[in-house]
């Protein structure tokens, strides 16, 4: 088995959101291939994640030195052993580390007020999954056609708009509040979610203008693209512009990886 | 309706006139009108009396009495069997009713032949349903949720919506008073018993009723004056059509369970029971069952499903309306009612019926389950046991969005009964095979749908999941999952079947299509290898037919499948190492798995020409000879083996000694030479099977021989070795007179002095050759010859 990962980050200029793609964290289309056999995914496993920019200015360099700090953590420590409750364990003070981290710049450096959004998905060896998320970005995962929301937004109307596919009919709702972010004045808490990873699956790591409430592209749009483009590459590259074109408002960050045969 | 008060009758207290013929005639009553009167019951009637001077009483089912109706089996003057009811004295027909009686034809309808009115009595003449009631046949095990899904409810269903057309309502619908016309209970059943009904003009639902009618169990919740529902009216119960339809759902309930949770119960109960908004207890039954039941038993009679909510249940097609009347009627009564889920047009409120719901949207159910949280969120309020599996099942089978919303389903409703894709729908496992073989028109048609991996892979989660679970048969399905695509509905049905037996000649599918006297094959492997290798006789005019299907079917893997399901994997494994030897040739293959299976099954029988034997052999000394034997082989199976040779001699070896094909030919080879040893002159031996499947009568045949001098042989070798040395003698000279001096000539080449320096090298040699060879013959002849006994 090989995984297929590829990132792609669209958006204004300024205060885009920013992705990880195993070691690399950056903005620019990466694609990735990495055997399941490897030593190196035996040691460290794969991650992905994104990072919204918040909608606040700076925000971008929020989300990177979020990302860059949770990168390095993850990779600077083997998971080769972890099992599922000291994975969910470390993960999560990883999580928390690079959010102290980012405290820490931001109090550094004056003009770094901003907070957001992350989610990313951890595939380790043993076919374990760690899906987290902080905010209201998204994991979603496409099994056999069938699409699931792996995360469910930490927002103030969390319950009037679970992830179903009556979601199109409020799409048009105002924008509810963010409860959760990592930044200034976050509480930086994750939900973590433990799942298995198998061949056929696709995990797709989005930031809101991609895949949000009242933004992006819905998810109906999402499956109909998947069935559209076999290649993954193709799939993020025209989904991430879509998302971006059909909103405008905000940057468009997708990060995806699908398990497939060698 | 006709009155009969033309006839005269003889005044009450008069004397009963005996007839001529001995037969009892009730007609002397005083009546003036109808009512109880004056009017005296008739009680037991003795077989032979006459009622209405053209019915013989044949039996008494019930006396008449003042408050309850007499029933009289009798038969007409033109020999008719006919019930004759008589109704109580305290209760007289309703006149109305009593006029529409004999109008009523319909099949479900008990038929009434005729109204008399006679002597102030009144009497419903009915035919007579020999079956009985659906009382008497409670207990019955053919009783079943299909007899009344597929047999019971349509019928009932058909009278009753006939009864209300006609504006009957029928008001006692219970198994006493349901009928069966023949002895047969897959029979008509008729509605009988309209004591209490009531005529209810059809456009009006309802109306009130100061009598209180029925048999208290069975009625519904508006039969009791105080849940009339109207305030003002509370005095009173209420006639509704709907009301028979709640009978039916007690009566479903009693036909299934026995008995209800009210039959226990007295009036001041039931009050309390519907006062407290009390519930009938369901049975354990199928999902589609419970659904009739919650929607018959509804307790809001405007709501409770009549006979187009029926109909449209009997064809699988109910729609939202149908399901928010059990939901409602479930708000009415739990308290923790929870908002239904939707799915379609159905609306689920509990687990059963959110598989059914699932099972009718399909669709739309695999996107809830695979694509959202809201259907876990909603079992979790239900369930949360279920809840979990759930979440575990959706997420460990989210490659296969079939199986898991199968899997859902079962856990959401374990009584279901598992259905087949175009074939049906079975309850236990048992009746798969029977089912598959029965309705499918070829074998090879099972192999596009109930042996595929996805139905398997659904039967094991059936078997799983239902109540009571069967995961020992779940997991050898699982094994079966993994065989070729052909084997799998035989291995199946090997598996379900423990007394199915093995034929080499047919397959397991057309076996099950017999009678179980007329399945052909074997339950044991000695069975199988006789069916496989038949009679001595089928193998004497050829290769057997039976040999050759059974060696085919074997070829396919159906004879391992068979030996896997009856405990016999090692043998099993063991024969089909064994047969790997025999790649090339398939018989012998086959041949020797049989009698891997059944190591004392009979073994073909080696059988030399008699003529080859009996004659002596002659083999002539100092020659190699090769003699031929050819043998035959009778008895079933194909020979395979070798033969040996016991005391011969060093000079006799057999150069063909294996046994191979039902006809061939053993290899002797003789050299006799060496030294011939005084007194061996004759040899004999014998030759035995050594190692297969073949045996020789007598354990072995004798083989004689006769060694004979070869005589042209000892005297070409004289002559050539006396030549040889002659030539070499005369050579010499020859090459020496190349050297003479004059003209070569006999006289000078015989007379010329030795020049040449090999000369006497060569004239010894020649000489030496020449003795010898004369030597060696004269010795061999003289050998020889005295030991050819010639």
């Amino acid at each position: 088995m090989k995984l297929e990962a590829y990132g792609v980050s669209v958006g204004a200029d300024i205060n885009r959101g920013c992705f990880c793609l195993g070691p690399f964290v950056g903005q620019q289309t990466v694609r990735l291939e990495l055997d399941t056999t490897s030593s190196y995914f035996k040691r460290f496993g794969l991650l992905l994640a994104a990072a919204d920019s918040g909608d606040e200015d700076w925000g971008e360099p929020a989300s990177q030195i979020f990302l860059e700090e949770l990168s390095t953590r993850f990779y600077s420590s083997e998971n080769r052993e972890a099992d599922w409750s000291s994975l969910r364990q470390s993960v999560g003070s990883y999580l928390d580390e690079a959010n102290q981290a980012l405290l820490s710049r931001l109090a550094d450096e004056e003009r770094l007020t901003s907070s957001t959004s992350v989610s990313g998905v951890a595939l380790l060896e043993g076919n374990v999954t760690m899906v987290f998320h902080i905010g209201n970005c998204r994991v979603l995962r496409d099994s056999g056609g069938y699409v699931r929301t792996l995360t469910t937004d930490h927002t103030e109307e969390r319950t009037q708009f679970k992830a179903s596919i009556e979601e199109a009919k409020v799409v048009q709702v105002a924008e509810p509040e963010v409860t959760r972010y990592i930044g200034i004045l976050g509480s930086g808490i994750p939900d973590m979610r433990m799942l298995t990873w198998a061949i056929g699956d696709t995990f797709l790591v989005g930031t809101k203008g991609w895949h949000g409430l009242t933004s992006g592209v819905a998810r109906d749009a999402v499956k109909t693209a998947l069935n559209a483009y076999q290649e993954l590459g193709d799939f993020s590259e025209r989904s991430a512009r879509e998302a971006y074109k059909a909103d405008g408002r905000t940057n468009s960050t997708l990060v995806t990886t699908r398990v497939v045969n060698n | 309706m006709r009155y009969r008060t033309t006839r005269k009758v003889p005044r009450r207290g008069s004397t009963i006139l005996a007839p001529l013929d001995h037969t009892r005639r009730v007609n002397s009553r005083q009546v003036s009108r109808p009512g109880p009167g004056g009017v005296l019951t008739l009680g037991n009637l003795a077989p032979g009396s006459i009622l209405l001077n053209e019915y013989v009483v044949r039996s008494t089912l019930h006396p008449h009495e003042t408050s309850s109706p007499g029933l009289f089996r009798c038969t007409s003057r033109d020999g008719r069997d006919v019930l004759l009811k008589v109704a109580p004295t305290q209760h007289p027909p309703k006149p109305d009713l009593w006029m529409l009686l004999p109008k009523l034809d319909h099949p479900n309808v008990v038929k009434t032949l005729d109204v008399v009115g006679h002597d102030g009595l009144f009497y419903e003449i009915q035919e007579f349903c020999v079956g009985g009631s659906l009382e008497e046949c409670i207990g019955d095990k053919r009783i079943d949720e299909d007899w009344i899904t597929e047999h019971f409810v349509p019928q009932v269903n058909e009278g009753l919506k006939y009864l209300h057309a006609m504006d009957v309502v029928h008001r006692d619908i219970k198994p006493s008073n349901l009928y069966l016309s023949s002895n047969d209970l897959f029979g008509p059943i008729v509605l009988g018993d309209f004591d209490i009904s009531s005529v209810l003009v059809s456009d009006r639902t309802s109306r009130h009723t100061t009598r209180m009618a029925g048999t208290w169990a069975y009625s519904a919740p508006e039969g009791f004056p105080r849940f009339s529902g109207d305030s003002d009216l509370s005095m009173f119960a209420r006639i509704t059509r709907t009301a028979d339809y709640y009978s039916l759902g007690i009566s479903i309930i009693e036909l299934m369970t026995g008995t209800t949770s009210l039959h226990s119960c007295g009036l001041p109960d039931l009050y309390d029971f519907y006062l407290t908004g009390g519930r009938v207890e369901l049975p354990d039954a199928p999902a589609r069952l419970l659904l009739l039941l919650k929607g018959l038993l509804v307790r809001n009679r405007h709501e409770r499903w009549c006979g187009p909510q029926v109909d449209r249940w009997i064809r699988g097609s109910n729609v939202r309306d149908d399901m928010q009347a059990i939901i409602n009627d479930q708000r009415f009564s739990i308290a923790k009612a929870t908002k239904p889920f939707s799915l379609g047009v159905m609306q689920a409120v509990d687990l059963p019926s959110l598989a059914l719901a699932m099972e009718k949207n399909l669709r739309e159910a695999k996107s809830h389950l695979l694509e959202s949280d809201l259907l876990t969120q909603w079992i979790e309020n239900q369930d949360t046991a279920i809840a979990h599996k759930v979440e575990r099942t959706r997420e460990k089978y989210r490659h296969s969005p079939d199986l898991a919303i199968y899997r859902c389903m079962m856990l959401c409703d374990p009584t279901r009964s598992f259905e087949i894709p175009e074939y049906g729908t079975i309850k236990s496992i048992e009746e798969w095979a029977p089912l598959l073989a029965n309705t499918a028109t070829t074998e090879k048609h099972l192999q596009a749908g109930p042996v595929t991996d996805l139905e398997l892979n659904k039967l094991e989660a059936w078997l799983e999941l239902k109540n009571p679970p069967a995961l020992a048969t779940a997991s050898r399905v699982a094994e079966i999952r993994q065989r070729p695509l052909h084997v799998r509905f035989e291995e199946m049905a090997f598996l379900l079947d423990r007394k199915l037996k093995y034929s080499g000649q047919t397959s397991a599918f057309l076996n099950l299509r017999r009678e179980d006297k007329e399945r052909v094959g074997g339950h044991t492997p000695s069975e199988v290898v006789a069916e496989a290798l038949g009679t001595t006789e089928d193998w004497d005019i050829g290769f057997p037919s039976c040999f050759r299907s059974a060696r085919d079917r074997w070829q396919q893997g159906y004879l391992e499948a068979w030996l896997r399901q009856r405990g016999m994997v090692d043998l099993a494994n063991k024969a089909v190492a064994a047969t790997a030897l025999f790649q090339a040739n398939i018989d012998e293959a086959f041949d020797l798995f049989l009698r891997h299976l059944d190591p004392w099954a009979e073994k073909p029988q080696i059988l030399f020409d008699r003529e080859a034997l009996t004659e002596e052999l002659r083999i002539e000394y100092g020659t190699r000879a090769t003699i031929s034997l050819p043998y035959r082989t009778t008895g079933p199976g194909i020979p395979m083996g070798s033969i040996r040779l016991e005391d011969a001699p060093a000079q006799v070896t057999l150069d063909t000694y294996r046994i191979l094909g039902r006809a061939g030919k053993i290899q002797l080879a003789f050299h006799p030479r060496g030294r011939l040893v005084e007194g061996v002159k004759q040899g004999s031996f014998r030759m035995v099977t050594d190692r297969g499947n073949v045996w020789m009568l007598n354990d072995g045949v004798d083989v004689r021989y006769h060694v004979t001098f070869a005589l042209k042989e000892t005297l070409t070798r004289a002559l050539i070795g006396a030549s040889a040395g002659a030539v070499l003698l005369g050579g010499s000279r020859f090459i020496a007179s190349f050297w003479l001096p004059r003209a070569v000539t006999a006289e000078g080449i015989v007379g010329a002095p030795a020049k040449f320096p090999i000369e006497p090298v060569s004239f010894a040699i020649g000489s030496i050759l020449c003795l010898a060879a004369l030597y060696g013959a004269i010795r061999l002849w003289l050998t020889a010859f005295t030991r050819s006994g010639l």
